[in-house]
């Protein structure tokens, strides 16, 4: 796990989230060096995606801390409150989410869902941000649904113009939650591909995924949850070849894996 | 028409006139009350709250007596007119508000999810996602309000408004056939309403277009 540490891009810091008075991640620590694919599994309900939402504040951390590039995020204010989110919009202009459920704005064309945060949070013009966009969905191999609304497109368009509304905002790392989940199976695999290509370039991620297969082939490190905590994972090869922990063992049993 | 029917002309100015101005009131004065019913402050939040609640409450005529002849008695002297589009226009910014609440609550959360991880600023976000996503679903409830305004606005003509209300009154005072004076009045708050549906209908069928 540990690498050059001044490679560090994202940094979790004992962070925990606490629904109900529960505690759903519980002190959890996680480094993502720039350039990784990080792949968190685990069981339903084991905080995967609590933990992923905490990395851009969407959800509230009750304790620890996020650390971008070796900057503490220190968002200011009462959460949810406009200052809240103010202040944590030079943070978020560095982080890429990709959705389970997409999230893409209906009543706007694919097209316009990947130019409308260029023009308004980069201060892009229109000609520019729509000249990036059209190359996005392109490489995203989209050229054909760029003219249409997100509900004309399949679930596994709809995504990659998840992706590419991301991709257009030139993160530094993206955040991907389920982002298979919500597709039917036939179609997923071309989010995944999409996925590999923006891996094979470079990109930073972070991905909570039940695709053994994609963790296996594609991630460089394999972070196991379960009940709130990180109970196994490392080097992805290693971790499928013989995890270290019976929890562990049984998932990947279960998920015939193992 | 208006020597048949006296006063006729002016009485349906005053009607849609107190109409159209109380709803602007309430269409304006409605956004700071969604405003602060939705703030994370429970002391400000309350208060929009109990603002809500306390007007709609009381029974409309009461908010206009208390206006016209409270306020008007002394300290804010208004003329019946100016009493009624205040009344009328503070009674449907409670009731505005709340359809803008329910219209902002049935957007799906996924969609602040994604302004927020687009790091969208507020107005933008307002502009080019929330309002264009809230106008289908807010169109219709606020042009049934409209059509209760419309009706409401006959209480004006207690406080002295020369509505197509008390137009009605006096004619039938006069020409002592209240039947057809009245079923005359009926149709024209008829024909007042049927275009207000006509273009909620029409406008919401172009948002469907496009959705």
């Amino acid at each position: 796990m540990e690498r050059d540490p001044a490679a560090t891009l994202l940094r979790i810091e004992n962070v925990s989230v606490v629904h109900d008075g529960k505690a759903v991640v519980d002190r959890v620590s996680l480094n993502v060096q720039r350039g990784q694919v990080v792949a968190i599994i685990g069981p339903s309900g084991a905080g995967k995606s609590s933990l992923l939402r905490t990395v851009n504040f969407l959800q509230q951390p009750a304790g620890g801390s996020i650390h971008l590039a070796g900057e503490e995020v220190r968002p200011q204010g009462r959460p949810g409150s406009r200052k809240y989110e103010r202040s944590l919009r030079k943070h978020r202009r560095r982080v890429g989410v990709v959705f389970q459920h997409f999230n893409l704005f209906p009543h706007l064309t694919a097209l316009e869902n990947v130019v409308v945060a260029q023009v308004h949070v980069h201060g892009r013009d229109t000609a520019e941000a729509k000249a990036r966009a059209l190359a996005e969905l392109e490489r995203l191999n989209l050229r054909d649904c760029a003219g249409k609304l997100p509900g004309q497109c399949s679930g596994g368009q709809q995504q990659r113009i998840a992706i590419a509304r991301a991709l257009a905002l030139d993160p530094e790392i993206i955040l991907f939650d389920e982002p298979t989940s919500a597709i039917d199976p036939e179609l997923s695999a071309e989010v995944l591909d999409a996925l590999k290509g923006l891996a094979a370039q470079g990109i930073t991620m972070l991905v909570v995924t039940h695709e053994m297969k994609f963790a296996q082939e594609v991630a460089d490190e394999v972070v196991f949850m379960a009940g709130g905590r990180i109970v196994d994972g490392g080097p992805s090869a290693e971790f499928f070849q013989n995890p270290s922990t019976e929890r562990a063992r049984k998932f990947l049993q279960a998920v015939g894996r193992w | 028409m208006d020597v048949l029917f006296h006063g006729l002309l002016g009485a349906l100015a005053n009607t849609v006139g107190i109409t159209l101005g109380a709803l602007l009131v309430g269409l304006v004065l409605a956004v700071p009350v969604t405003w602060a019913a939705r703030s994370t402050s429970p002391a400000v939040s309350g208060a929009a709250v109990a603002f809500i609640q306390i007007v709609r409450s009381v029974p409309v005529l009461v908010w206009l007596f208390l206006i016209y002849f409270g306020l008007g008695g002394g300290m804010l002297p208004l003329p019946p007119f100016g009493a009624a589009v205040a009344g009328l226009g503070i009674v449907s910014s409670a009731y505005v508000a709340e359809i803008y609440r329910s219209g902002l609550a049935a957007i799906p959360a996924g969609q602040r999810d994604a302004i927020h991880s687009l790091a969208l600023p507020a107005g933008p976000a307002l502009r080019r996602i929330l309002l264009p996503q809230l106008l289908p679903i807010v169109l219709p409830p606020l042009s049934s309000y409209t059509i209760g305004l419309l009706k409401d606005s006959a209480l004006a003509s207690i406080i002295g408004v020369k509505d197509l209300t008390a137009i009605g009154y006096d004619n039938a005072q006069t020409n002592m056939n209240g039947l057809l004076t009245f079923t005359i009045i009926g149709l024209i708050y008829i024909g007042l309403s049927v275009p207000v549906a006509a273009l909620s209908r029409h406008v919401g069928n172009k948002v469907a277009a496009r959705a």
